[in-house]
């Protein structure tokens, strides 16, 4: 008996023994669980909280006396910037009024290099367009100049393709904190993070409905939800969901966590981009940043979390209506408003700003500036650093130069049925300032969804005759004149190779003895090469050097016709030292970089280096305005453009055709031909001048110029085209020469021709 | 009375004549002697008026260099620079703005800008070439700046 009582008890002891264990053991897995899921809480908390898409910016519009501001874009920037146009002359921040003669301007605040701009109201007086003068109202005094502020032109997501404009609590305005916690969670400041009443009410609800219908969540739990767990509804997760929520509450005050709350709900969606964080859908559906929202729109964003999809206005105006005016009536009868405030704030209709969802503006550009800072900020990263990205990107111009291309390439396809069949038809454009190597524009090919290759700046081509003026500009330095005198008639050259090489002219026709001027305006190849060889190719080949040409250049005798092969961008670089007399400046695209709070990362000022004499420069200009004077660049009058100096250029069998120019101080240079080197058979002056041309007249008719093409330090006389002489009264066309010395022009003859 | 009438024809016709020899002995003396090309501000200004919102620029530029406000000048006188890059009095403070910041190199590059812009002004050449000459001190290349130096000297602008 007494044995089987023992055995009993030792039965007994050993199950409350195992029991303890157990429970020890689970009590140690749950601790170590807690401690799991509160060091998870805990990292992601302390660190970087949210990955911030890395935004990039155009340049500012920057508004002066004597620009076009109608064709220049101020409505179009207006627009993109999200400003309303009132009848009234405008009483915030935002607001926008054409009266006759003056615009007036209520600027928005906004950051760019030189600091803040706060909010003014400006008028814009003008005649027709072109600005007058411009008042700052504020103190009554005339502006110089004025900034508009910068257009986002790209954004880098990262997987989840989120947008959030951070905010800190102080910038949301009580309403907003008001209509969120009377609607989503009444007792946030009272609870630990888990509102027993609420759980207690959902979990009923559930037993009745038999599935999980309610989660009476607080805050804290939406937060966890969002930042840690997975949207699906099971009990585990709403169990992890309490621990988490609690950890959350321990560690953090009620402010941290509500600031925390503000910048991750979710409110809405913009395409397949998720709008998180009162700051971000501020300005998504209202424009403005979210301490200067009003009543009613605090309770339409309020309202939207609970379903952003069904009540955003952007779906359904009349849900999102419905929706705000019963938080409003929620906040009225919480006592949060006054009945006057609430009777104004339901009173107004649902306006949003509107948007536009995956337009890419720029995108050669915006890939070719982003490789230029890939050392410090690799592309991948762009995507959770949050930096903004100021470029020198001229949104009009850009618009202006894709038109242009879309025009010119249909129309090349309409007069050449043959080109639409091969569909390979490209084209590139670069727009520069050359003064500071600011790129203005680019494009980089005809459709960046079909092809995101940059021809600009990857794609390797022959470049014709676009190369000639590096050894007219060589004739210069060594000596010679516009109306030095070259032979050009057939030509023959023994290469190293024991070959020969015979250069013939377009058409093969030939002209004799022929100045200078008129071997570059008709772009002569046997006179060309003649003067290469004279002046020697190793000098030519230095020179090409100091341009900034690189090293497809050979001091070959090919080079003077262009065999070697070179990029537009690169082409565009060699130009602008004619056009900027004299300098050869860094190509730039980006002006500079901030952090997400706008502090300043990195400032690319303006850098100049001055590689040639500006008299020779100056002489250089002179010769290639009269390319579109008397030479291959004449069809550019019929477009209106004059005294533009520029350059045809044709490789063999019209693969590449090509154009660059400038005028005014803006430089343009325009390819067109196939990837795959096909003859297409088109020429530099049928091809790319039209695409030119019609980027340049908008420019020129609506920007001033830049004062940069006026020669200087040369000497000017009138010459005969055709023999360089001076004129006589039968000389068809008569040219005003631009000479290095007055001896030059002293030594001149009278004209031997006519 | 028709004498008188006569007479008075004879020197209106004299006169007119004397006028038209000494118009046309001008006209080719400017024949005969290029003349440098040199568009002076003036000149620009009428070209257009956006010369002077850049001179304005560059004026706020200057002021800001004078109070040791570097970083804002150089937003300044990049802006007036983008909107006319053939203002020399800009081309010259952009040189002061990064000599201010130790880039002897950048500032000698637009002193020399700011020389060649200042074409056919003597004085402010002399300005921009003392200002070159110190760039070169600063980077060590002594005779180089020597040399400048006594250019002008002997081009007695000094």
């Amino acid at each position: 008996m007494s044995k089987t009582k023992k055995k009993s008890r030792n039965k007994k002891a050993r199950v409350i023994s195992f029991l303890l264990l157990l429970s020890l053991l689970l009590l140690t897995i749950g601790a170590f669980y807690v401690v799991f899921l509160g060091a998870n809480v805990l990292i992601r908390c302390q660190g970087s909280r949210w990955d911030i898409p890395s935004k990039v910016y155009s340049a500012p519009l920057i508004l002066y006396p004597g620009i076009n501001f109608k064709k220049t874009g101020l409505y179009k920037r207006l627009e993109n910037l999200n400003y309303i146009q009132t009848k009234t002359i405008p009483a915030m921040p935002g607001e926008f009024s054409i009266r006759k003669g003056i615009v007036y301007l209520y600027q928005r605040a906004f950051l760019y290099s030189d600091g803040q701009q706060e909010t003014r109201l400006v008028k814009i007086y003008h005649n027709k367009g072109i600005i007058q003068k411009i008042i700052d109202t504020s103190n009554r005094s005339m502006l110089g100049s004025m900034k508009i502020a910068p257009v986002e032109i790209s954004t880098f997501y990262g997987e989840q393709r989120e947008e959030r404009y951070l905010v800190v609590l102080d910038q949301i305005p009580e309403d907003l904190i008001n209509a969120t916690l009377v609607l989503e969670d009444r007792r946030f400041f009272t609870h630990i993070g888990l509102d027993f009443k609420g759980i207690i009410r959902a979990f009923s609800k559930n037993i009745l409905s038999g599935r999980i219908r309610e989660g009476g969540s607080t805050i804290t739990q939406q937060l966890v939800k969002n930042l840690f767990l997975s949207p699906k509804k099971t009990y585990w997760r709403k169990f992890n969901e309490a621990i988490m929520a609690m950890i959350l509450e321990a560690y953090y005050t009620k402010d941290e966590i509500l600031e925390m709350y503000f910048n991750e709900v979710y409110l809405g969606q913009k395409g397949s981009v998720e709008i998180h964080g009162v700051g971000e859908a501020a300005r998504f559906y209202f424009g403005r940043p979210v301490e200067k929202l009003t009543l009613d729109q605090c309770a339409l964003l309020a309202g939207l979390i609970r379903a952003p999809s069904h009540y955003s206005p952007y779906n359904d105006a009349k849900a999102a209506k419905i929706r705000r005016n019963l938080t409003l009536k929620i906040l009225f009868k919480e006592g949060k408003i006054s009945k006057k405030s609430y009777e104004t704030a339901i009173s107004k209709a649902v306006k949003t700003v509107g948007f536009v969802y995956g337009k890419q503006h720029a995108p050669y550009y915006v890939d070719y500036a982003i490789a230029q800072i890939k050392d410090l900020y690799p592309r991948e990263t762009l995507s959770s650093i949050g930096i903004n990205i100021y470029t020198t990107l001229d949104m009009q111009i850009q618009r202006w130069s894709k038109e242009a291309v879309v025009n010119g390439l249909t129309r090349l396809e309409k007069n050449h049925p043959h080109l639409v069949d091969t569909d390979k038809l490209q084209a590139a454009v670069v727009v520069m300032e050359p003064s500071t190597g600011r790129i203005l524009a680019m494009v980089g090919g005809r459709d960046y969804q079909k092809s995101q290759f940059n021809r600009a700046t990857q794609a390797y081509r022959q470049s014709g005759s676009l190369i000639k003026p590096l050894v007219y500009a060589q004739a210069i330095i060594s000596g010679y004149n516009e109306s030095s005198l070259v032979m050009d008639e057939p030509i023959s050259i023994n290469l190293d190779d024991n070959t020969i090489w015979s250069p013939s002219n377009f058409n093969d026709k030939y002209f004799g003895e022929v100045p200078l001027l008129k071997a570059l305006s008709l772009s002569l190849n046997s006179a060309t090469v003649r003067l290469a060889m004279n002046i020697g190719l190793e000098d030519i080949y230095n020179l090409s050097q100091k341009t900034g040409l690189g090293d497809n250049i050979r001091p070959i005798p090919s080079m003077a016709l262009g065999s070697c092969e070179v990029t537009p961008l690169e082409m565009a670089r060699f130009y602008s030292i004619f056009a900027s007399n004299g300098l050869l400046n860094l190509v730039r695209t980006i002006h500079h970089l901030t952090d997400k709070d706008g502090n300043q990362l990195e400032m690319k000022r303006i850098r100049i280096h001055n590689v040639m004499d500006p008299a020779i420069c100056s002489v250089m200009t002179n010769m290639l305005q009269c390319v579109t004077a008397y030479g291959s660049g004449r069809s550019l009058a019929y477009i209106g453009i004059k005294d533009a100096a520029g350059k045809t250029g044709t490789s063999n069998d019209g693969r590449d055709a090509w154009f660059a120019g400038y005028i005014n101080g803006y430089l343009a240079i325009v390819w067109v031909g196939s990837d795959d080197n096909t003859p297409l058979g088109l020429s530099g002056s049928e091809a790319a001048l039209p695409i030119w041309g019609e980027i340049m007249h908008k420019i020129i008719t609506c920007y001033p110029p830049k004062g940069i093409n006026i020669p200087m330090g040369i000497f000017m006389k009138k010459i005969c085209f055709d023999s360089g002489g001076l004129p006589k009264r039968g000389c068809p066309n008569i040219w005003n020469g631009a000479f290095k010395s007055s001896e030059d022009i002293q030594n001149l003859k009278k004209c031997n021709i006519h | 009375m028709m004498k008188k009438t006569v007479i008075k024809l004879f020197y209106i016709f004299a006169i007119t004549i004397m006028i038209l020899a000494i118009g046309c002995s001008k006209r080719s003396i400017y024949k005969d002697i290029p003349q440098r090309t040199t568009p002076s501000y003036e000149i620009r200004k009428q070209i257009h008026p956006s010369v002077i919102a850049a001179e304005k620029l560059t004026f706020e530029g200057k002021r800001q260099i004078e109070l040791g406000q570097i970083d804002k000048a150089f937003n300044s006188l990049e802006q007036a620079y983008s909107i006319d890059a053939a203002n020399p009095l800009t081309a010259l403070y952009l040189s002061y703005a990064w000599a201010a910041k130790n880039d002897f190199e950048q500032a000698l590059q637009f002193a020399k800008r700011a020389r060649w812009l200042y074409s056919g002004q003597p004085e402010q050449i002399r300005k921009a070439m003392h200002q070159e000459a110190e760039c070169l001190k600063k980077l060590g290349r002594i005779s180089e700046a020597n040399d400048i130096i006594n250019k002008i000297h002997a081009l007695g602008y000094e």
